[in-house]
């Protein structure tokens, strides 16, 4: 992601983009698609709804890229309008606040792990079944829980970014991660008991 | 502080959000509190679970970007010109450049007609049918009497054998 450039680097990709070049916007692409994937894909809960969202922010980033005016702020402005895709989606579809995952019963599994973790195939398999616990302890949650738990636990945002994320105080934005917090413990906690 | 507000500050310090100042307040409140204490103790269980959630993540598929690049195409094409400045017209010519054609066009036509006399054959050939001497070229009025001659709506003037075909004309 974005630790793999410095910020300095990532401005100037940025500033690149911003005049036109269709490149550099690929690099951005490149740099941030699998973040925001993740990101939109825990927010909605669905795989396939979490690509077809990605391709609708990367879209909008790019029509609206020549707006932004500082181009340090890529990062969170890139997650802003990824978190205003995902609540527009939802508000369209007139779904509950708690997204339906019977539909396609977290059919996460069918999509490519991203492999660089490594990790051996009954790790892999406990991570898929947590996961899984996980996302439905999630979609039990408001959005505005919701979204900031992600950003902080799976994402590894800083609190301070998160609340240029979501624009909120530092205080509700700790309060909203502490409320999901306890909702996912319980949820792994039965989970936990259910094995053993 | 209520513990509650503790607690949140539990949370922020497993995602390791605290400074060390808030670090070392909360744990001088959870040496006193053991309410807390055992709060904390339950949320690190199941942590390191969550840690390995964490992990897992998935992969967008190719169609994502190869989307992405089709709608840009797209609205580049339906905008059309959205790439030229606003003060370009159709197929990426200035409106300038059409202005500066434009008024070319008609002062070129101007000067076409002003500059249109007639030649030799037609200064004889009048000369003959009025019986003008070839003096009178360079005449303005000669074209008036040449309009005159081609107007169909001016009566003819017939000739002294009332033949109106004849050049043989009366009263000049």
């Amino acid at each position: 992601m974005s630790a793999e450039i410095s910020q300095e680097e990532l401005k100037a990709i940025v500033e690149l983009a911003q005049a036109g070049s269709l490149d550099h916007f690929q690099q951005l692409y490149s740099l941030f698609s699998k973040p925001i994937f993740n990101f939109i894909w825990r927010l909605v809960g669905s795989p396939n709804e979490a690509e077809d969202l990605t391709q609708d922010t990367f879209f909008k980033v790019h029509s609206e890229l020549p707006n932004l005016r500082d181009p340090g702020q890529f990062k969170f402005w890139l997650y802003r309008i990824a978190r205003n895709e995902v609540y527009q989606k939802l508000r369209r579809s007139r779904r509950r606040s708690e997204v339906s995952i019977d539909d396609e019963e977290l059919a996460f599994f069918e999509f490519l792990p991203d492999e660089s973790h490594g990790l051996n195939p009954e790790k892999q398999v406990l991570s898929e079944e947590l996961n899984r616990v996980i996302a439905q302890a999630l979609q039990t949650l408001k959005p505005k829980y919701r979204d900031v738990f992600i950003l902080a636990v799976f994402e590894k945002l800083s609190y301070d970014e998160i609340t240029q994320v979501v624009g909120r105080s530092l205080l509700s934005v700790k309060t909203d991660i502490y409320r999901a917090r306890l909702a996912v413990k319980q949820a792994i906690v039965d989970y936990m008991r259910r094995r053993s | 502080m209520k513990c509650h507000r503790w607690q949140v500050e539990i949370s922020a310090r497993l995602d390791d959000q605290l400074s060390s100042r808030e670090a070392e307040s909360l744990q001088a409140h959870l040496n006193g509190c053991p309410d807390c204490r055992r709060f904390y103790q339950d949320q690190l269980e199941g942590q390191d679970l969550l840690e390995q959630a964490t992990e897992f993540r998935l992969q967008p598929g190719p169609r994502v970007w190869a989307g992405v690049r089709a709608r840009i195409a797209a609205a580049a094409f339906r905008s059309g010109r959205s790439w030229w400045p606003p003060h370009w017209g159709a197929f990426g010519i200035p409106r300038l450049a059409y202005g500066v054609v434009t008024l070319l066009i008609v002062v070129a036509g101007m000067f076409w007609m002003l500059r249109w006399q007639p030649d030799a054959l037609e200064l004889r050939q009048l000369a003959e049918l009025d019986e003008f001497s070839l003096d009178v070229a360079g005449n303005p009025f000669i074209m008036e009497a040449r309009f005159e001659r081609e107007n169909p709506f001016l009566p003819v003037a017939f000739g002294d054998d009332g033949n109106p075909f004849s050049q043989n004309r009366g009263g000049k």
